[in-house]
Formats: C-alpha cells, structure tokens, sequence
C-alpha cells in the first residue's frame, strides 16, 4: 500500500508578459491556467490521493480575484483526498490579513482545497496509512530566516509517513546568492527526520529522473514554462509513498508550450541552413523562440537570412530576433569595393588588421556605405 | 591587357558573332538596338563574372543572357594580349558551364576558380577600378551630364559623383569621411562626459537631459530607470516584507496579551483582597504571639531582677580584686625592665674590668724608648752602608801549604789554608787583616777613616744592643710589636669604661642595685594580657547583667501601663484568636495566586503591564497597517525579477552600443593616421592637371584650368572662369568626358589595360566632337579604347583622326 502525490509547483498564475504582443501574452496567461488544467487532469487519471502544490501557485500577492477564483475552480475539480496549496515567496501569506489567502480561502468551496499558510500539521488517512503533512510556508517575498527549522522538534510516530512540504532554495542546487529565498541545507532537511520533503522555488528538477529510493526532497520544476530560462522539459512529480519512505516515482510532463532560445553564429549559408533545420524541428505553434543571431555574412546570405525570418516567424507563436549580423569584410571584399589607393580601401584594411577589434572595419564599411548612399 | 576578338556563341541576342578588335581606338558604330550593349556586358562578363555561381546567382546574374526563348546557356570567347603573351579566355555559364584560359606559352586553366584568379592578376587592377573607371557606358556618362544640368537641386549629388570620380571606384574624401564619422560619434555621444563616463554635468535619471540625448545616453537611461525601478520594486517588496513581520509579531503579542488577560484580569480584585486580609491575619497572629510570650515570662520578670541584681554585686567585686592585680603586674612589668638593665650593666662592668687587668699584665713600652731604638737602629743602617761602599778584593797564594788567618773588615778573624794549587781569593769592606806566622798585613782604603766608622758602629751597636737587654727583646721589631700590643688594649680599656658609664645611664652603680633590691620583693601575678581580658569579660557581663534589669523594669513597666496585668491581657488573647479565625474563614473563599507568580503584587503588576502593552500593540498594528496599504497602494507593474531580468537585458544593450561608440572613435583615429600619413602632398593635384588637360583639348582651349573641391571640378576657367554649376551641355560633357579619360589615365597609368566607352561625344557639337575624336585617338596611343556609337558622323570624326572602325555582323 502506498499514498499516490502528485507534486508541483511554481505555476505562477498572475504573471502578466507584458513584453508579448497583445494575443501572445493572452496565450501564455492562459496557458498557466492550462497548465493547471493539465495537472489536475494527470491526477485524476492516475487516482492520486493529494496533490500538492510546494508554493507559487500564483505569481504575486496581488492577483485578480477572477483568477484566483479560476485557479480554485481548477483545483476543486481533483477527485483524491486533497490539494495541499502551501504559500510560497512569491504568494507569501503575511499573516490572517493576507488579501490574496482571504480572497484564496473565500473562493473555495470544496473541502478537498486545503491552503497551508502557517507552519502547521495536516493529518490525514488514506488506505490505512496515516500521514502527517509539516506545511512550512513563506510569510515574506524575501528571507535568510530558515522556515523548516520547527518541524525537526515535532515528535514523529513510526507508524505514520511523514511528509514536509516547503518552499525555497536548497544550498548547492540554485543560485542564490545573497540567501534571500529561505535557503535550506540538506542538512537542515534531514535534521527534521521526515520521510521526504516535496518544495518548490528552483524551476529545476530534482532528483534526476529515477525511479525508486529515498530522495531527501522533491523539486518539481516548473509546470509549464515561463522564459527561456526554463531549458528543462515542464514537469511534475508523480511520488506512490510508502511507510518508512520508500517510494517510487517519475517525473510527468506537463508543458503546453515553450519558450526557446536559439543563439547562433552565422558565417555562410551552411549555418543558414542548420538555423532552418532547427526551427523546424521545433513546436512552432506552441513555441515562444528567442532568436540570437550574430556573426558576418555575405550580402547575399544576409538575404537569405532576411528571408529565413520572414519565412518562419508567421508559424511560431511568437519569435523575438535579436540580431547582430555584420557584412562578410576580406581584403577581397574591400578590394573588390573600392579601388586600391582609395581612402575607403586604405582605412578598411587598416582596420581590419587590427585583429582586437574585429568590428570595427564592418563599422566602418557601413559608415562608408550611407555616405555613398 | 589588350583585347584582340570576342565571340559570342551564343551571347543574349547573338547566336555566333565574332568582332575582332585592333591596338588604339577602336569605333564600334551600330544603330541603337542593335547589340551594342550586350557586346559590352558580354566582354565584362567575359572578363569578370566566373562560371561556378550557385544556380540561384547563375540565374540572376546570366540568365538574362541565355538565348530566347529556351536558351540553357552563353558562352563567350575573348582573345587578349598581356604584355606580348596571346589568352584565350572561353567562359559558359548555363548548362555545362566551364571556364578555360590558355595562352601560348602555359598550360590551359579549366578550374573556374583558378581561370578567374589568373584573370584578376592579368588584368592588374581590381575589380571597381575596371567596372567604375574603365568600363564607362552611355547611361552613365550622359547621368553624368544630366545631373549637372539638373542644376543646383542636383549638383551636390553630381558633385558627389564626380567626387567619386576620384571616387567613382568608391572613394571618398577625408573631410567627407571624417565629417561623417563625427556625426556618428555625436550621435553616439551627444550628452555624454566620456571622462567620467557618465551623463554631462553628471545628471542621471533624477535630472535628466531632455534634449540632444546621444545613443549612449539613452541607453544608459534606460537601463538606469530600469534599475531605478528594480529597486522601488524590491525596496517594496522588502518594505512590504517587514511590514508583515511586524504585523505578524504585533498579531501574536496582541493575542497574547488578550489571551493573559483574558484568564487573569477576573481574578484581580479577588486577589487584592486576599492580599489585604492576608496582611491582617498575619499582623493577629503576630500580636497573639506576643501576647502569649508576655503571658509566659510576666509572672517571674520580678525574681529575675533581683536575682541580676545579686549577680551584678558579685561581678564588681570580682572586677576590683582584678583592677588590683593588674596593677601590680604593671609594676612588676617594669621591674623585668630594670633587671634587665642592671644585668646589661654588670656585664659591660665586667669587660671593662677585664680589660684593665690585660693592660697591666701587658708589656709597657713607651714611645721615647721606641724612638731612641728606631734612631740607633737608623744610624747603624748608614755606617754599613758606608763600610760596605769601600770594599777590596784579595787573593792569596803560596808556594808550599800553609795556614793564614784573614780578618775582613770588622768580621772575627777567619783561618784559610792556602795550597800552591789553589790560591784564595776574597772581598771585605774597608779593610782586609792577614795575618801569617808573625807577619800581620793590613789593607784599608784610604778614602775614608775606616777605623772610626768602625768605632762608631761598634759603640752604636752596644748602645741598642744595651737598650733591648733593658727592655728584654731581642729585636727592634719586638720592640715595635710590643709598643703597638700596649697601645691595643689601653685603647681597648677606654673604649669599655665608656660603654660602662653609658650603660649606668648616670646613674651610680649602687643606685642600680638598691632598684634591684625593691622589685625583687614585689608579688608574683597573672600577665597582664590574661587580666585585661578577665576585666572585659567581667564588664561585658556586668553590662549585660545591668541592661536585662534596665529591659524586665521597661516591660514590666510597659505591660502594666497597656495590660495593667495578666487577666487583662488573657482576655485580648482570647479577642485575637477570633479575630483570627474570621480572618481564615474569609481567606478560604478567595481565588489563589496562580502558578508562577511569587506575590499578587506581581500578578497586579503583570496585569496592568500587560493591559498597557496590548494599548500599545494596537497602537502599533493601526501603524504598520497604514503602511502597508500605503507600499501595497503603489502600482508596481513587474515584479523585481522580472526586472532584474529586463535589467541584464539594457546592461547589454548599453554595453554594445558603447562598444560601437569607442569603434567609432577608433575608427576616426585611424583615419586621421592615415591621413597624416598621406601627408600634404596635393592628392589630387594630379587628377586635376589631367582633367584640365584634356579639357582644354575638348574645348578647344577655350577652358585651360580646373578647379577641384575635394575631388569635385567645382569650376573651369580659361579668359574667365566658370562655376560648373554654369556651363553649357556641351562643355558640361565636355568636362565630363575630360573627367572620365582623366580619371582612366590615373588609374591606369602605366598598367596595359583597356577603355570602354559608349556614344561620349552626344551632346558635343561638331566642334568640340572634333576636338574629342583627337582626344579619344591620342589617349588611344597609349591605352586600347573601345568606342561604342549610334551616330554615322561620329565614326567618321573618329577614323578621320585615325580610329579603326570595327565591323559588326548581324
């Protein structure tokens, strides 16, 4: 017999894309809530008994009411035992006077939405298996204040799982510097001596994708991306818990679309071609693309480019181009432009030999070039 | 590079048509439509276009070329001559394309590659210089012409063409470039303080440029309002932050406080009462104790005092008998005083007495007897000296042995034996005596009466000798030891008498001992120490004794004042006892001091804390709410990550458009080097001359000079000068065809190379076409010249002046 979670986090229901066109950012909003959607429906599915949200399940504290609400009516559809929506540091909960909480907590309707807003216990039995939930929330945006330290002088029955459920950075898997997201130590989280910890916070997996044993922690990652900082696959945990805290587990891929980053350097129409495979091996409806060209072309390459552009950009659901590319300058080039003993010509070599600072010629043809012009 | 034929096989409208050409100015003279063009395309083509295009390049570049309407090809075949050395250069673009290059005298080139790099350098000049400068058609010969006389609206760009002239192949003079350059750096820095890099004047985002904001300066104000706004957002968030701790912590104190309160505020007056009746139970109990022990003690406080009394009697007596005592201990103290002193003095009587009896059994020698010695024994030192200053030397030898007596100085007489072996020798002081058998010799020294000093000596010495049988020493350093032994102890007994009589401390000897006498008859007692402490103890007893009276006598006097007696105060016994009772009885129902307090006072003042801490912590929550909904009022569109984000996006932008920048002004650099390395020698004083040469053939002398800015004829002159902006068609084309032959010479110079020409004396009239026919065909005499013409009339000025005119087949 074993307790079937599914385990996310990090939805982040409320961030607003500002920088997308107006139908884009309307996709990726609904997409958060899709995401949402997806979880449920994963759930439901494989008849899990909780699924629990390690924190950020919305973006911020100040969310619309409607979507709020939209996000309640989502979860309310989970069939098992119980949502466990714990508070995280972007929908910290300050306290009972919390807007976003009281707006959370009005909007439920179903006994099965459980908030975890203050370091507390939640007990439950499913298939004759007690367990016992250590909720550690944030109260605040910003923290070096450990927030898993109480959990630890909890006395714990072996005959019931114990399962922690908190929201931060784990020293050694994200960056954070200055410690001012709740960092834990592994340390801390085996201190508290509970079977797992299922977080939230790093939009990074963690453990790597395995099957059985004992992983101190779950990180699930993000359920469908946000940016292209997102590189992994979008996924959830699916954890069967038993007794003792032997487990199995895998992770479920939740992503709807994705954001993309494609950084090249292009020198001849070779690249050219590599930089269309890879768009078309990508989702392009469902796929932000964040292109970053750079390098030297031809004039002819760089119409080819113009055109590759122009060609796919209408089949993505968004492409951002960032693009620094710069007319292919030989001494050919130069001698085939302008006339030996001319100034341009003259110049143009000289700043091309000048090898620390290789854009300067094309600077300078381009210069040259509007003057002619 | 002299161009011998051309075929075009096929070549656009051409199927097979091959045109030879000769050394000089060859005149191509065909209607208009009738190929002219293509001929020229075909031989740029030729020359410059390789046949290994991509299909894409192929098809846009020469598709135009293949034959209509299902041509799949061109192909042209140029022969040539480079310095003596014949080519022939076969080129098909299309369907099987292929490049092939021989010559007389090495191996046929097939790779298009390798053809076209053989061509470059056979060529000798680069690619612009042959399409700008020597390959000059009609179109843009005569744009030349019709842009200048488009007047001023046109004339910067002519000029700017004819700038290019110089610049045709893309040049471009400093000024312009330097000029264009310092635009781009303005625009670059337009605001911006590259020495402190940072906004001039140093006004950032709080103070903002509003106008001629630079590149540079935008950025940075992008990116700073970004971060500006990052960390309002961030500071916000962490306001927000602390808001909440604080609301949180004020929410448990407040809590708290109403929760202890609420448990133990009740209980308050029940409390103070206890503690009022608590006081006073205790206080009756504290009387009922009293009252009982005054019950106790009050029947026998009477005997007490008189038996004290009795006891006080006894400790005065014992007191005085003690006092006594110590005074003879006193006494007897001092006497150990005196005794002590007088035994000091009979020992220091004893050593003086002592040392009187060694000064008289001592040896008594005064110091005239010592002088008297020390005088003879002085005196008899100098006559030996003097005796011993005369010595003599003898020696005695004999011939048969013999016996001799010898008496040397003042010495006894001494026996020699003398043999004839051996003579005797020896010395003496003042005389030597030897006496054998009867005869006596006597030698003395003659300096001095020997015989008186040793008279003298003889006398002296009996006297001292005298003087220590006297005294009876044997020596003058006894004599010495003993006057200095005497000395010793008189010394000695005078020093002890002197401590004696200190000792006596003025007082007689005999006064001592009568002192003596009196102490020794005093009783013996106890030390004085052991009676002071007797006395003490006997007078903290007898105070004791004496202040226990004084205390019975005040009870005794006081109870009877405030209880007259004992059955009086039996009776406020039994009053208190129920006073008492009362007092429990009332305790029994009011509530008790909860655990963890000491005292009610505490309670109390736990409670009237706690009631003014939750005043204050109410206090405190309305402010922090206030402040949150002031930081949660403010409209914060993107959260600070999502800034950060944006953020590290203008930092870059920012970054690059700065490295831009510094290229630019790098690049300006450059470009003043070079120029300083061209130095001042008038570039283009050259191009000049040569332009105002060939004018003033093209115009019949009338123009001798030109006048360049830049690189642009600004003016001709010849009687008078002209702005260019002025002149004719015609002289416009003159100086136009003046420009281009001129511009052909310079590049060119003394490179063998080619000129192409298409219809350049239109708009001349028959004069000046004249005049150019002897232009063309004298710069022909050094340069191959290909004359492409519409105009019958053309072709004949130019053979009358020696041109070849080439046929052409339909």
């Amino acid at each position: 017999m074993s307790v079937r979670i599914l385990h996310t986090a990090d939805n982040h229901i409320g961030i607003t894309f500002r920088q997308y066109p107006p139908d884009v950012q309307q996709r990726l909003i609904d997409e958060r809530f899709e995401a949402l959607n997806r979880i449920i429906d994963i759930a439901n599915q494989h008849q899990a008994h909780f699924v629990t949200i390690g924190g950020d399940l919305f973006d911020k504290v100040a969310v619309r009411s409607t979507d709020i609400r939209k996000a309640v009516e989502i979860l309310a559809r989970f069939e098992g035992e119980a949502v466990l929506v714990l508070a995280g540091n972007h929908d910290y909960c300050e306290g009972d006077e919390s807007k976003l909480w009281k707006a959370f907590c009005q909007s439920i309707n179903s006994a099965g939405i459980v908030p975890l807003l203050k370091p507390q216990t939640e007990e439950f039995t499913v298939d004759n298996i007690p367990i016992v939930f250590y909720a550690c929330p944030c109260p605040t945006k910003y923290s070096d204040e450990p927030v898993i330290g109480w959990v630890k002088d909890i006395a714990k029955s072996p005959e019931k799982l114990h399962i922690g459920l908190a929201h931060g950075n784990v020293e050694g898997l994200g960056l954070d510097d200055n410690q001012r997201y709740f960092n834990m130590t592994e340390e801390a989280l085996r201190a508290a001596n509970v079977d797992t910890w299922l977080l939230g916070h790093i939009h990074v997996p963690y453990p790597e994708p395995g099957s059985t044993g004992k992983p101190l922690y779950f990180m699930p990652g993000i359920p469908t991306p946000d940016s292209v900082k997102v590189t992994r696959p979008a996924q959830a945990w699916w954890i069967e818990l038993e007794l003792g805290g032997n487990c199995r587990f895998e992770p479920v891929l939740t992503e709807g679309i994705r954001f993309v980053r494609l950084k090249r350097e292009l020198q001849n129409s070779i690249d050219l071609q590599r930089l269309r495979t890879d768009c078309n091996n990508l989702d392009a409806p469902n796929t932000v693309l964040d292109l970053i060209v750079s390098g030297r072309l031809s004039s002819e390459d760089q119409d080819l480019l113009r055109n590759l552009l122009a060609e796919i950009t209408p089949s993505f659901l968004h492409v951002g181009i960032d693009q620094e590319i710069t007319t292919l300058l030989s001494p050919e080039e130069i001698a085939s432009r302008f006339a030996a003993g001319t100034l341009p010509n003259q110049l143009l070599h000289a700043l091309l030999a000048d090898s620390s600072h290789p854009n300067d010629a094309h600077i300078a043809l381009e210069i040259i070039e509007s003057i002619k012009r | 590079m002299k161009i011998i034929s051309i075929r075009l096989h096929p070549f656009a409208g051409s199927h097979d048509r091959t045109i030879q050409f000769r050394s000089g100015l060859n005149v191509i003279e065909a209607p208009n439509e009738f190929g002219k063009s293509t001929l020229s395309r075909a031989l740029w083509n030729a020359l410059f276009t390789p046949t290994n295009l991509t299909p894409a390049k192929m098809r846009d570049q020469m598709g135009r070329y293949y034959p209509s309407p299902e041509g799949d090809h061109a192909q042209v075949t140029v022969c040539f001559e480079v310095a003596g050395e014949s080519w022939k250069l076969v080129k098909r673009w299309g369907i099987n394309q292929s490049s092939e290059l021989s010559s007389t005298r090495t191996a046929p080139i097939a790779d298009a590659k390798a053809v076209q790099d053989k061509i470059v350098e056979l060529s000798q000049l680069d690619l612009a210089t042959w399409q700008k400068v020597l390959f000059i058609n009609q179109a843009e010969l005569s744009k030349t012409l019709e842009q200048l006389r488009d007047g001023n609206s046109q004339i910067a760009d002519v000029h700017a063409y004819l700038q290019g002239a110089a610049a045709i192949p893309g040049d471009i003079s400093a000024d312009r470039l330097d000029g264009e350059l310092a635009q781009n750096e303005d625009k670059y820095y337009s605001r911006w303080d590259r020495i402190q890099n940072g906004p001039e004047g140093g006004r950032g985002i709080g103070n903002p440029w509003k106008q001629g904001i630079g590149i540079l300066l935008k950025e940075y104000y992008n990116k700073e309002k970004i971060r500006d706004e990052r960390n309002k957002v961030r500071k916000n968030e962490e306001d927000l932050d602390e808001v909440n701790s604080i609301l949180s912590k004020l929410q448990g104190e407040e809590k708290e406080c109403n929760a202890f309160l609420v448990e133990y505020r009740p209980l308050l007056d029940g409390l103070k009462k206890r503690a009022l009746l608590e006081l006073q139970k205790k206080q009756s109990s504290d009387r009922l104790k009293n009252f009982m022990e005054i019950i106790s003690v009050w029947p026998s406080i009477g005997t007490n005092i008189v038996s004290r009394q009795s006891d006080l009697t006894q400790i005065d007596e014992a007191l005085k008998k003690t006092t006594q005592e110590k005074q003879i201990a006193q006494q007897r103290q001092k006497f150990e005083h005196v005794k002590r002193s007088f035994d000091d003095i009979c020992n220091k009587k004893s050593d003086w007495e002592e040392s009187i009896k060694r000064l008289n059994s001592a040896k008594k020698i005064d110091e005239a007897q010592v002088k008297e010695l020390s005088a003879l024994e002085l005196s008899l030192r100098e006559l030996q000296i003097k005796i011993d200053a005369q010595k003599l030397a003898a020696q005695l030898e004999t011939k048969s042995p013999a016996t001799v007596t010898v008496r040397r100085g003042d010495q006894p007489e001494e026996s020699v034996s003398l043999t004839p072996e051996q003579a005797w020798r020896g010395e003496a002081s003042g005389q030597i005596c030897v006496a054998a058998n009867d005869l006596t010799i006597t030698i003395k020294n003659a300096q001095e009466d020997i015989d008186t000093l040793f008279e003298t000596k003889r006398v002296k010495a009996e006297t001292r000798d005298g003087r220590l049988q006297e005294l009876g020493l044997a020596s003058m350093e006894e004599v010495q030891q003993a006057f200095n032994t005497y000395q010793s102890i008189a010394k000695d007994v005078e020093t002890k008498k002197k401590i004696y009589e200190s000792a006596l401390q003025k007082e007689s000897f005999e006064n001592w001992q009568t002192k003596v006498s009196e102490f020794e008859a005093l009783e013996q007692t106890r030390s004085i120490a052991v009676l002071d402490e007797e006395i003490t103890r006997l007078s903290v007893s007898r105070k004791e004794k004496q202040n226990a009276i004084e205390v019975d006598r005040d009870k005794l006097e006081r109870w009877e004042r405030e209880y007259t007696n004992v059955e009086s105060l039996m009776s406020k016994v039994l009053d208190e006892r129920a006073s008492l009772s009362k007092s429990e009885s009332e305790l029994g129902v009011l509530p008790s001091l909860p655990k963890n307090f000491t005292s009610i006072e505490e309670f109390e003042s736990k409670v009237r804390k706690s009631d003014d801490n939750l005043k204050q912590v109410i206090a405190k929550l309305h402010d922090a709410k206030v402040r949150k909904a002031a930081l949660e009022a403010v409209p914060f569109e993107k959260t600070a990550e999502e800034l950060s984000n944006l953020l590290s996006d203008a930092e870059q932008a920012f970054e690059r458009v700065k490295q831009q920048a510094q290229a630019i002004e790098r690049i300006r650099k450059k470009l003043k080097e070079i120029v300083v390395q061209r130095g001042n020698i008038d570039p283009l004083r050259e191009l000049r001359e040569a332009i105002a040469r060939q004018l003033e053939v093209l115009t019949v002398g009338r123009y001798r000079e030109v006048k360049l800015e830049g690189t642009v004829p600004t003016s001709i002159s010849g009687d008078k000068e002209l702005s260019s902006s002025l002149l004719s068609q015609g002289t416009l084309g003159s100086l136009a065809l003046a420009t281009r032959l001129a511009l052909a010479e310079l590049y060119r110079k003394q490179q063998d190379g080619f000129l192409l020409l298409d219809d350049p004396m239109t708009d001349m009239d028959p004069q000046r076409r004249d005049a150019a026919a002897k232009v063309l065909n004298a710069f022909a005499g050094s340069c191959q010249v290909l004359l492409f013409t519409c105009h019958p009339e053309h072709r004949q000025q130019l053979e009358s002046h020696g041109a070849y005119a080439v046929t052409v087949n339909s």
